[in-house]
């Protein structure tokens, strides 16, 4: 009943939105039904937590012996933390939107905000892969026809097709990824993923991701920056978290050497994103590879036989991402909140991330351990970069901007801090902790260097500086090129090009002249083979 | 002559009013409403007729006979076809109901009606090989629609014709050769020339790959109204024929190797229709290829039949009519919005600007062919992949590869729509808010059904498990 209750809180005010701006239009009523539903809906998380696990059946298809499907949820300690996040973000998004005049910041938005999130909570509530790839498919049909509605006057689409299109993929390499799951376990839900099967589910959040292969189609989308769509670009996100969590530990009895390169793509994409991150312009424009370089982590994590231990990179995105995307205007004078954001990505020993370690690294240290630590530093130091950086001083705040922004990114620390306490059983543990001491040393050396050599990315003089830069400069440049997949396009292009020649001269034979005769000719191939085979034992 | 039978309701009054039609034919309006409101009440009747076909009115007991004699043949439609023929005038009745908008033969509703009924006949006449003729009749008579309007028949219609026609004399020359056949060996010569007949017959018949070459011909110059209308109707009722076929026949069912071929006859179908879709560059020939992959997946569920394939198909029916029904009232109706708009990826560009729920709606018709997740076809859909994955992984890696295919002619479509070309801009691609409230709310209705069955396919599409009820040899009831 409470579960319900929290989508119908997100959804009825959606719904209310929509009506009373099509009939009265009022900005503060508005955003006060806005917030009030999402804020409830975010309690009403909290009372979920004392029935954990919890299992609702929502609808059954029927008779049973011919569908055996159920559209249920479960929530439990693997996705209850990340209900708790999308909720939270939400409000923050909310709250946050109304302070940025750059932004396009209206009651449809919140609306869309809303509805989106209701329909993300699905997704991580799904209690089988078939109820997620339903709910999947009508989140992107959603997220589809509110792009294209929000880029309608602006005229730029041109990544709106490459952005659906993964998620296609990934919808049905999860339907079959079930398909090969209910082989062993007919109806399987989550807590039943064979280890035959695991690889593919495992592919289909990577895809969804962005990771493998690596991916960033949403990186060129220079409208989609902030505000509510943040949501737009965590709602992959999250329910892909939520699957890679699901994953069963025995992943590895697999082939040993598929698991190793997909292993080895992994560490690639996490370390190629966290240097991305590090040397961009700004927390938005890095956002992409932040998104990428985390979610290769909690990749890593499932890779590693620790899935379950992914969720606490899933809500450092989530919420330490949350807290550092939402600081847009960046005032110099609150920097100080979005650096307690790190308290969610740091993994010092009894905070959030700590359980985290173990899984990144592994049983036993080795050389993608190390590559790992590496890029968990590059991640630290690029979020305190952008944070040191921020020098904006916004003066024409409205009187409750000055309350309600700051405000919005206090809620994601607090929840964090909530999360940290009752987030799930051991949830404040000691961890590896030599893995933070060696990032946090790392980022501390990195810091110390740049100050005494007066490194600054934004500076002139900041290339000849920097030894080896021309080196550095063009190995990134490479790999970027490499990981754009611009050349897995232009080969892709070139095969169609040549198929679809092809093809042509097949259908000039096929529909010209001759055709008939040549329906006849196959008519004779067929005739035989069926002759000779059927009617064999 | 005893009128109180069902074929004379669902064959020889939808014949007469046909044929009543063509009297009016020029008054477009009313032909269309009487096919609209005959199919319909024809459809309903079927639905509430009592299974054993006995019933009571006003204190009045009427009892049909389900056989006609005619010239010492029989017309058959036992209690338990009815489903099947109140899902035939449904279709009938979707067609017509939204052709008025559309500038198809003013033959339409009289000809659609008409071949509604034969096409229930050809599931009625006994013995079967009658059913053969009255095949060649629907062809012919659907030259009329198929032709467009004031044009001579192109060579599409020309082959289609062909390929129909040649399929009449195997499957004629099947049903004289395995006469009495049932007391011959089952591995006999004679019951295997009669099934290669048989199996031959309805390749031609149905166009399977690849002897489909006719079909995006045939699209391509017809009017995709019609298009999708014939066809739906030949699909629809060649697979019960063909699954009356296997019920009836003990000597044909229990071939080794019969279904495993018709396996590996629909993957590669499907593969082909998948690939020469999405390498296609006009759409108004790729619901021949649609057509086509259906054709695939059919033949799949046929050849899975033991392990859940006939539920697959039956679940597929309404589905598949409804995306159909989308993807030609799109297209015909973009077509009328722009007749400059040939059909052509080029001529396509930027069209979202200008009809955008008229792009999404082709989209989204594709997509639940495709069998998106929550969308219609996915519970039949995903049937047939968990047992074909099942059953051989050689099929998979062929599924998928399908499945790709389609889903990157979707991708190229969705491109396209939504890429207005920026060096030369369409005049008429710049003016929005051409579609209608009606419009707008017709294409909605379609995609929310289209939802709720994929969401809820035991309350939608569970009485069409009722297509399968005469196939009791074939299907057994538990």
């Amino acid at each position: 009943m409470i579960l319900f209750g929290i989508l119908g809180l997100l959804w009825l005010p959606a719904i209310a939105l929509t009506i009373s701006q099509a009939v009265k239009p009022n900005f503060a009523r508005s955003w006060f039904i806005a917030i009030a539903g999402a804020s409830l809906a975010w309690l009403g998380t909290f009372f979920l937590r004392l029935y954990l696990p919890m299992e609702v059946e929502l609808i059954r298809w029927l008779p049973e012996s011919l569908y055996q499907t159920a559209i249920a949820f479960r929530i439990d300690y693997i996705n209850w933390h990340y209900m708790v996040a999308i909720l939270a973000l939400c409000i923050a998004v909310i709250l946050t939107d109304s302070s940025r005049a750059s932004t396009n910041a209206t009651p449809t938005t919140w609306a869309a905000a809303l509805a989106l999130t209701g329909l993300n909570l699905i997704a991580v509530m799904s209690r089988g892969p078939l109820t997620m790839a339903i709910a999947w498919a009508i989140t992107d049909l959603v997220e589809l026809i509110y792009l294209l509605n929000f880029n309608r006057s602006s005229g730029s689409k041109s990544n709106i097709t490459a952005i659906y299109g993964v998620r296609l993929i990934s919808t049905f390499v999860l339907v079959a990824a079930t398909a090969v799951g209910w082989q062993v376990t007919a109806g399987l839900d989550f807590t039943q993923i064979p280890p035959t099967a695991s690889l593919l589910f495992l592919v289909a959040a990577g895809l969804r991701l962005g990771v493998l292969p690596l991916n960033f189609p949403m990186q060129n989308t220079p409208e989609i920056k902030r505000g509510t769509d943040l949501l737009l670009r965590f709602s992959p996100v999250v329910s892909a978290l939520v699957l890679i969590a699901h994953l069963p530990s025995e992943i590895l009895v697999l082939n040993q050497s598929l698991v190793s390169i997909i292993s080895i793509l992994t560490v690639l994409a996490a370390l190629y994103a966290s240097a991305m991150w590090l040397t961009r312009a700004d927390a938005n424009e890095g956002r992409p590879y932040w998104v990428v370089a985390l979610s290769a982590f909690a990749l890593q994590s499932a890779l590693n036989g620790q899935p379950e231990h992914s969720r606490v990179w899933g809500l450092a995105l989530l919420l330490t991402g949350g807290v550092l995307f939402l600081f847009d205007p960046p005032i110099r004078r609150i920097r100080f909140i979005p650096l307690l954001g790190l308290i969610g990505v740091l993994g010092v020993p009894f905070t959030l991330a700590a359980s985290g370690w173990s899984a990144i690294l592994g049983a036993q240290v080795s050389s993608a351990s190390i590559v790992m630590i590496l890029c968990h530093a590059m991640l630290v130091g690029g979020y305190l970069r952008y944070i040191v950086e921020a020098n904006s001083t916004v003066t024409g705040l409205e009187k409750y901007a000055r309350f309600t922004y700051p405000l919005g990114l206090i809620l994601l620390i607090q929840t964090m801090l909530v999360l940290n306490l009752v987030g799930w059983p051991g949830v404040l543990t000691l961890g590896t902790w030599w893995g933070s001491v060696a990032s946090l040393g790392l980022v501390l050396l990195g810091g110390f260097l740049s100050k005494k050599l007066g490194l600054r990315l934004t500076s002139a003089d900041f290339k000849e500086k920097v030894p080896f830069y021309r080196l550095g400069h063009r190995v990134l440049n490479a790999l970027r090129v490499v990981f754009s997949l611009d050349w897995v396009y232009a080969i892709a292009r070139w095969l169609f090009e040549r198929l679809s020649d092809v093809a042509g001269f097949f259908r000039q034979v096929l529909e010209g002249e001759a055709g008939v005769l040549w329906s006849l000719f196959f008519l004779l191939v067929i005739a035989t083979l069926i002759y000779t085979q059927v009617g064999q034992p | 002559m005893n009128l109180m039978t069902t074929p004379a309701v669902w064959i020889f009054l939808p014949v007469l009013l046909s044929l009543l039609l063509v009297l009016v034919h020029r008054l477009h309006k009313l032909s269309i409403w009487i096919a609209c409101v005959g199919s319909l009440l024809l459809a309903v009747a079927a639905f509430v007729f009592p299974q054993d076909l006995e019933f009571t009115l006003f204190g009045q007991q009427f009892l049909f006979d389900d056989t006609f004699l005619i010239l010492n043949r029989a017309l058959s439609l036992t209690g338990s076809q009815l489903k099947t023929i109140a899902t035939l005038y449904l279709f009938s009745f979707l067609w017509n109901i939204a052709g008025i908008r559309f500038s198809v033969s003013r033959w339409f509703p009289t000809i659609s009606l008409a071949i509604t009924a034969l096409w229930v006949s050809t599931l009625a006449v006994e013995p079967f090989l009658y059913a053969a003729l009255i095949v060649e009749l629907i062809v012919l008579i659907s030259i009329i629609l198929l032709t467009p309007r004031g044009e001579q028949a192109g060579s599409g219609v020309m082959r289609y014709l062909v390929s129909q026609t040649i399929a009449l004399p195997f499957i004629l020359l099947s049903g004289w050769m395995v006469t009495g056949i049932e007391t011959a060996p089952s591995a006999s010569t004679l019951i295997l020339r009669g099934a290669v007949l048989i199996l031959i017959g309805f390749s031609l018949w149905l166009a399977i790959f690849p002897l489909h070459t006719w079909l995006p011909m045939l699209a391509e110059k017809s009017h995709p109204w019609v298009f999708s209308f014939v066809f739906l109707m030949q699909q629809s009722s060649l697979w019960l024929f063909l699954l009356k076929f296997l019920d009836q026949f003990a000597w044909l069912r229990n071939l080794n190797g019969l279904f495993p071929a018709m396996q590996w006859a629909g993957v590669l179908t499907l593969l082909a229709g998948g690939v020469l879709a999405s390498l296609q560059n006009k759409v108004s020939r790729i619901l021949a290829y649609l057509v086509l992959i259906e054709t695939g997946y059919s033949l799949l569920a046929i050849g899975l039949i033991s392990q859940g394939g006939g539920e697959a198909l039956a679940l597929s029916f309404l589905p598949r009519a409804l995306a159909y029904w989308q993807w030609a009232y799109t297209l015909s109706s973009i077509q009328q919005f722009a007749p400059e708009i040939d059909g052509s990826f080029p001529s396509l560009r930027g069209l979202f600007n200008r009809l955008p729920f008229h792009s999404m709606s082709l989209i989204l018709s594709l997509l639940s062919l495709l069998g998106l997740p929550a969308l219609g076809l996915f519970p039949a859909r995903r049937m047939l992949w968990t047992s074909g994955a099942g059953l051989t992984f050689h099929y998979t890696p062929l599924l998928g590869l399908a499945v790709a295919g389609m889903a990157l002619f979707i991708l190229r479509l969705m491109h396209t729509l939504l890429t207005a070309d920026p060096e030369s801009p369409s005049p008429s691609l710049s003016a929005p808010g051409e579609e209608s409230f009606w419009q707008i709310f017709v294409l909605s209705v379609f995609t929310l059904l289209s939802l709720l069955m994929g969401i809820l396919p035991h309350i939608f599409l569970n009485p069409f498990l009722g297509l399968l009820e005469p196939f009791i040899h074939l299907l057994p009831p538990n």
